[in-house]
């Protein structure tokens, strides 16, 4: 980890502000943190309870010196004026939590090398076997799903807005990865169909792409009673008519309808200094203090963004 | 060492085999199939059952009889509800959520406690309040579950895991801990001067190494080490990815005070069982 990344500043200590911040005070405890979180109620409470931890409720109070690193885990809607805000300070390395403004942030004027987009999957060791075994050349067909019951009741606020949807929320996640493992570089929305059940907007979503002669089918359902626990899942087709399945656990590889290997994530021995929530999370933050050679790019996000978008419109 | 039948078959959760998770979801539809399970897993020699709180599991401690002989393990919070309850209405609704369903009690001590010193660790006793069912008979043991256990290390917060294991005491109960980083969790214990005979330790131990961190070397090394709480393994068969009989070679050759494993075959509790005595 790069010693010098010690100075943070996290924008909104929410459910997912709490964790990075905990990932990284496990993982270092020299780090120095400062948070801006505009609920002054909540900052009250904040203060009594982390002493040690700088916390603002005004942006205009924050120092004007360059922050080391900094994450942005606020709701969406506030990502990209964020980001402008922050880059324009000059801190050295920037996070944005995904889905980076969502849809109706797809395109930037700059590109910046020193941000990088919360794709957690990414990290799960059963996509880096993946990424790290299977060339994207030999891959003909892939699919991605993403199913949970992460619904049962309408909504509030800006969740059940243009910046949610399960294609914004949990669609993101999956074409990161198939954009990450199979690459969607000149892709064409073929047909798409999208069902609200809960929600205002998208609950189900169910697309086709093509991107080279390459198929790509998606399928993401957050109003699904059957799950307890959300799952995603990616297959890929080979050109030489293997087929691999990879979900959090296992990935396994087909032919002719047999499996003929399966490897777990024990057999990739994945291991982390300190755990919280899952493996893939600690190695994201350590990817992210480090060389941060996984993590999503800006110019990645944003092509997922246009995708989504493609997706609704179509 | 006692044996604990564990929870998760009953909730579809494998970490090894999502799809067979799911499958065997099913066969546990209702209360009183659960409960029908777990008497029987009690009947052919288990020590006693583990269960969280989310609604199955409160439900069937408020409603289901157990023999006094057998101990019962109850795990909180049920933490997916908190989590969309913060995704949905922020960080602060949590802190009036559980205000507004403890006891009249409790808010008058705590509770006010909490408002006044806006100190966290107030939040605790009122959260042991909400989260455990009355008919929880005296004397079973309470767990933190290891979302909170974790994120609570990672805070730097060791005095919420102090107020944990005095709040459960007070209510006449017994204190466990799960996490899944359990040599800091050691360390964090260690400066908080509470006495811990009594205490659990809950964490995951395999042959395997499979979801053991920081590393499979520590963690036996913790595992065989003398201390002054309990020791309990959990995910000792590796979710199913580990060999039986080594597995329980492996096991037997720690230093573990309980071990806890679920299935969802009487077959299997029976063989584990006899495996894990012999």
């Amino acid at each position: 980890m790069e010693r010098q990344l010690k100075n943070i500043l996290l924008y909104g200590f929410g459910r997912m502000g709490l964790t990075h911040f905990a990932i990284l005070n496990g993982l270092r405890p020299d780090l120095h943190f400062s948070v801006l979180e505009t609920n002054k109620k909540m900052v009250a409470i904040l203060r009594k309870n982390f002493p040690n931890v700088l916390f603002y409720t005004d942006e205009d109070k924050l120092p004007t010196k360059p922050y080391d690193l900094t994450l942005i885990t606020t709701p969406p809607f506030i990502h990209k004026q964020l980001l402008s805000k922050v880059a324009e300070r000059g801190d050295k390395r920037i996070f944005v939590e995904k889905p980076f403004g969502g849809h109706l942030n797809n395109s930037m004027d700059t590109i910046l090398e020193n941000v990088f987009i919360g794709y957690v999957l990414r990290f799960n060791p059963c996509v880096q076997w993946v990424k790290e075994n299977i060339s994207q050349k030999d891959i003909v067909k892939a699919k991605g799903q993403y199913l949970s019951y992460t619904l049962d009741k309408k909504p509030k606020g800006w969740r059940n807005g243009e910046y949610s949807g399960v294609l914004n929320e949990m669609g993101s996640h999956i074409l990161d990865l198939l954009n990450y493992l199979v690459d969607l570089d000149g892709y064409k929305v073929l047909q798409a169909t999208k069902k609200s059940v809960v929600s205002d907007v998208d609950d189900i979503v169910d697309a086709k792409l093509q991107v080279e002669g390459k198929e790509i089918e998606l399928y993401l359902n957050w109003v699904n009673k059957d799950i307890r626990k959300p799952v995603f899942g990616v297959e890929l087709e080979l050109r030489n008519g293997q087929h691999i399945f990879i979900d959090q656990q296992i990935i396994r590889i087909s032919e002719k309808g047999k499996i003929v290997k399966q490897i777990s994530v024990t057999d990739l021995g994945a291991t982390v200094p300190f755990y919280l929530r899952g493996v893939d999370f600690t190695k994201q933050m350590e990817d992210l203090m480090d060389s941060a050679k996984t993590m999503c790019t800006m110019d990645e996000a944003l092509k997922v963004n246009q995708i989504i978008k493609d997706i609704l419109n179509s | 060492m006692k044996i604990i039948l564990g929870d998760n078959q009953f909730f579809g959760i494998n970490h090894f085999d999502l799809e067979k998770g799911a499958s065997i979801k099913k066969k546990f539809d209702s209360i009183e199939k659960i409960s029908g399970f777990i008497q029987d897993a009690l009947d052919v020699g288990m020590d006693g059952f583990m269960i969280n709180s989310n609604d199955e599991g409160y439900k069937l401690i408020s409603n289901e009889k157990f023999p006094n002989s057998k101990e019962i393990h109850y795990s909180i919070p049920y933490a997916h509800k908190y989590a969309n309850l913060v995704n949905e209405e922020g960080m602060m609704s949590l802190l009036s959520h559980v205000m507004k369903n403890t006891s009249m009690i409790s808010n008058l001590k705590s509770g006010a406690r909490l408002v006044t010193s806006r100190n966290l660790k107030n939040l605790v006793p009122l959260a042991v309040d909400l989260e455990v069912p009355k008919q929880l008979p005296k004397g079973s043991y309470v767990y933190l579950q290891n979302i909170i256990t974790d994120l609570v290390l990672g805070l730097g917060r060791y005095d919420l895991l102090k107020e944990f294991i005095v709040s459960v005491r007070k209510n006449g109960y017994q204190p466990g801990i799960v996490t899944l980083n359990p040599v800091k969790l050691h360390k964090a214990l260690e400066s908080i001067g509470e006495n811990l005979q009594d205490l659990i330790i809950c964490f995951n131990v395999n042959d395997v190494g499979f979801n053991v961190f920081p590393n499979k070397e520590e963690i036996e090394k913790f595992a065989k080490a003398q201390h002054s709480f309990k020791k309990m393994g959990m995910s000792v068969f590796a979710s199913g990815a580990g060999n039986i009989p080594a597995s329980i070679k492996y096991i037997k050759g720690l230093n573990l005070d309980y071990v806890v494993f679920g299935t969802s075959r009487i077959e299997n509790v029976q063989a584990n069982l006899s495996g894990l005595r012999s």
